[in-house]
Protein backbone atom coordinates (compact mmCIF):
# COMPACT_ATOMS: atom_id res chain seq x y z
CA UNK A 1 0.00 0.00 0.00
CA UNK A 2 1.03 3.33 -0.63
CA UNK A 3 2.29 5.86 1.92
CA UNK A 4 -0.39 8.88 1.56
CA UNK A 5 1.68 12.44 1.67
CA UNK A 6 -0.15 15.26 2.70
CA UNK A 7 1.24 18.22 0.92
CA UNK A 8 3.98 18.89 -0.55
CA UNK A 9 7.17 16.66 0.19
CA UNK A 10 10.08 18.17 1.20
CA UNK A 11 13.23 19.14 -0.08
CA UNK A 12 15.34 16.79 1.97
CA UNK A 13 19.22 17.11 2.15
CA UNK A 14 19.47 13.49 1.04
CA UNK A 15 17.87 14.46 -2.70
CA UNK A 16 20.35 16.98 -3.22
CA UNK A 17 23.77 16.24 -5.27
CA UNK A 18 26.94 16.91 -3.25
CA UNK A 19 29.49 19.72 -4.73
CA UNK A 20 31.89 16.31 -5.26
CA UNK A 21 28.97 14.58 -7.29
CA UNK A 22 28.24 17.58 -9.45
CA UNK A 23 32.00 17.52 -10.35
CA UNK A 24 32.41 13.93 -10.77
CA UNK A 25 29.75 13.95 -12.60
CA UNK A 26 30.96 16.55 -15.14
CA UNK A 27 34.44 14.67 -15.31
CA UNK A 28 32.95 11.28 -15.94
CA UNK A 29 31.22 13.47 -19.33
CA UNK A 30 34.31 15.06 -20.35
CA UNK A 31 35.36 12.11 -20.25
CA UNK A 32 33.26 10.53 -22.32
CA UNK A 33 33.44 13.23 -24.91
CA UNK A 34 37.14 12.95 -24.85
CA UNK A 35 36.57 9.71 -26.37
CA UNK A 36 34.13 10.25 -28.88
CA UNK A 37 36.44 12.87 -30.34
CA UNK A 38 39.18 10.75 -30.31
CA UNK A 39 37.13 8.28 -32.45
CA UNK A 40 36.51 11.06 -34.48
CA UNK A 41 40.18 12.14 -35.82
CA UNK A 42 40.48 8.48 -36.54
CA UNK A 43 37.32 8.11 -39.24
CA UNK A 44 37.82 12.27 -40.43
CA UNK A 45 37.75 11.93 -44.30
CA UNK A 46 38.62 15.21 -45.02
CA UNK A 47 41.59 17.25 -43.57
CA UNK A 48 39.57 20.57 -42.30
CA UNK A 49 36.56 17.54 -40.33
CA UNK A 50 40.39 15.86 -38.60
CA UNK A 51 41.11 19.33 -37.55
CA UNK A 52 37.58 20.21 -36.10
CA UNK A 53 38.08 16.53 -34.12
CA UNK A 54 41.86 17.61 -33.08
CA UNK A 55 40.75 20.99 -32.19
CA UNK A 56 37.76 19.62 -29.82
CA UNK A 57 39.91 17.21 -28.40
CA UNK A 58 42.48 19.29 -27.13
CA UNK A 59 39.93 21.82 -26.05
CA UNK A 60 38.26 18.72 -23.60
CA UNK A 61 41.55 17.80 -22.81
CA UNK A 62 42.72 21.33 -21.15
CA UNK A 63 38.54 20.61 -19.61
CA UNK A 64 39.56 17.19 -18.00
CA UNK A 65 42.98 19.04 -16.35
CA UNK A 66 40.84 21.47 -14.76
CA UNK A 67 38.32 19.41 -13.66
CA UNK A 68 41.14 16.81 -11.87
CA UNK A 69 43.19 19.77 -10.86
CA UNK A 70 39.85 21.44 -9.01
CA UNK A 71 39.25 18.16 -7.82
CA UNK A 72 42.73 17.02 -6.55
CA UNK A 73 42.87 20.33 -4.15
CA UNK A 74 39.69 19.37 -2.59
CA UNK A 75 41.06 16.32 -1.54
CA UNK A 76 38.24 14.33 -4.07
CA UNK A 77 40.55 12.97 -6.21
CA UNK A 78 43.03 10.78 -5.04
CA UNK A 79 44.43 7.92 -6.40
CA UNK A 80 46.84 5.18 -5.04
CA UNK A 81 50.06 4.83 -5.63
CA UNK A 82 51.79 1.98 -6.28
CA UNK A 83 53.95 0.25 -3.80
CA UNK A 84 57.38 -1.65 -5.17
CA UNK A 85 56.89 -4.04 -1.53
CA UNK A 86 53.58 -5.24 -2.83
CA UNK A 87 55.16 -6.39 -6.04
CA UNK B 1 46.04 10.91 -47.11
CA UNK B 2 43.10 13.18 -46.75
CA UNK B 3 40.51 14.23 -48.78
CA UNK B 4 40.68 18.15 -49.23
CA UNK B 5 37.64 19.31 -49.74
CA UNK B 6 36.79 21.70 -46.90
CA UNK B 7 32.90 21.85 -47.46
CA UNK B 8 31.59 18.34 -47.96
CA UNK B 9 31.42 15.90 -45.00
CA UNK B 10 30.82 12.20 -45.43
CA UNK B 11 27.76 11.00 -43.35
CA UNK B 12 30.03 9.14 -40.99
CA UNK B 13 31.77 12.45 -39.98
CA UNK B 14 28.02 14.03 -39.88
CA UNK B 15 26.90 11.53 -37.62
CA UNK B 16 29.73 11.47 -35.30
CA UNK B 17 29.73 15.92 -35.42
CA UNK B 18 26.29 15.89 -34.30
CA UNK B 19 26.11 13.47 -31.89
CA UNK B 20 28.93 15.17 -30.48
CA UNK B 21 26.71 18.17 -30.57
CA UNK B 22 24.14 17.26 -29.01
CA UNK B 23 26.53 15.69 -25.92
CA UNK B 24 28.10 19.46 -25.47
CA UNK B 25 24.63 20.31 -25.23
CA UNK B 26 23.62 18.17 -22.63
CA UNK B 27 26.79 19.43 -20.64
CA UNK B 28 26.00 22.74 -21.42
CA UNK B 29 22.39 22.36 -19.54
CA UNK B 30 24.02 20.26 -16.76
CA UNK B 31 26.57 23.55 -15.89
CA UNK B 32 23.65 25.35 -16.06
CA UNK B 33 21.55 23.50 -13.77
CA UNK B 34 24.90 23.12 -11.05
CA UNK B 35 25.57 26.56 -11.18
CA UNK B 36 22.07 27.00 -9.40
CA UNK B 37 23.29 24.50 -7.00
CA UNK B 38 26.88 24.27 -5.86
CA UNK B 39 28.34 26.02 -3.13
CA UNK B 40 32.13 25.98 -3.09
CA UNK B 41 33.46 28.77 -5.02
CA UNK B 42 36.34 26.62 -6.41
CA UNK B 43 33.87 24.08 -7.96
CA UNK B 44 31.56 26.90 -9.08
CA UNK B 45 34.12 28.37 -11.05
CA UNK B 46 35.53 25.23 -12.59
CA UNK B 47 31.76 24.79 -13.96
CA UNK B 48 31.82 28.10 -15.09
CA UNK B 49 34.82 27.62 -17.27
CA UNK B 50 33.07 24.16 -18.56
CA UNK B 51 30.32 25.87 -19.42
CA UNK B 52 32.50 28.71 -21.44
CA UNK B 53 34.48 25.95 -23.09
CA UNK B 54 31.17 23.78 -23.91
CA UNK B 55 29.66 26.78 -25.34
CA UNK B 56 32.48 27.45 -27.77
CA UNK B 57 32.59 23.72 -28.74
CA UNK B 58 29.00 24.08 -29.56
CA UNK B 59 28.69 26.99 -31.50
CA UNK B 60 32.54 25.45 -33.25
CA UNK B 61 30.85 21.77 -34.25
CA UNK B 62 27.62 24.21 -35.56
CA UNK B 63 29.73 26.22 -37.83
CA UNK B 64 31.73 23.26 -39.22
CA UNK B 65 28.14 21.63 -39.78
CA UNK B 66 26.96 25.24 -41.34
CA UNK B 67 29.71 24.59 -43.45
CA UNK B 68 29.27 21.59 -44.82
CA UNK B 69 25.51 22.55 -45.66
CA UNK B 70 23.96 20.99 -42.66
CA UNK B 71 22.39 24.35 -41.00
CA UNK B 72 22.05 24.19 -36.99
CA UNK B 73 19.17 25.84 -35.10
CA UNK B 74 20.51 26.48 -31.78
CA UNK B 75 17.23 26.92 -30.27
CA UNK B 76 16.04 23.65 -31.07
CA UNK B 77 16.81 20.57 -28.40
CA UNK B 78 18.47 17.89 -30.31
CA UNK B 79 16.58 14.43 -30.57
CA UNK B 80 17.54 11.45 -27.74
CA UNK B 81 17.18 7.74 -27.97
Amino acid sequence: MYRQYEGTPTYTQQSRMSDKDVITDVLSSVKHMSGHYHQGILEANSHDTRQAFLNLHDYTLDQHKNIVESMKSQGWYNPEMANPRNY
Amino acid sequence: MYNQSTSQITQKEKLYLEDQLSQEQVCLSKCNQYLNQVQNPQVRNCIEDIRSSCEQKVNFISERLNQAGFPQNQSQRPHYY
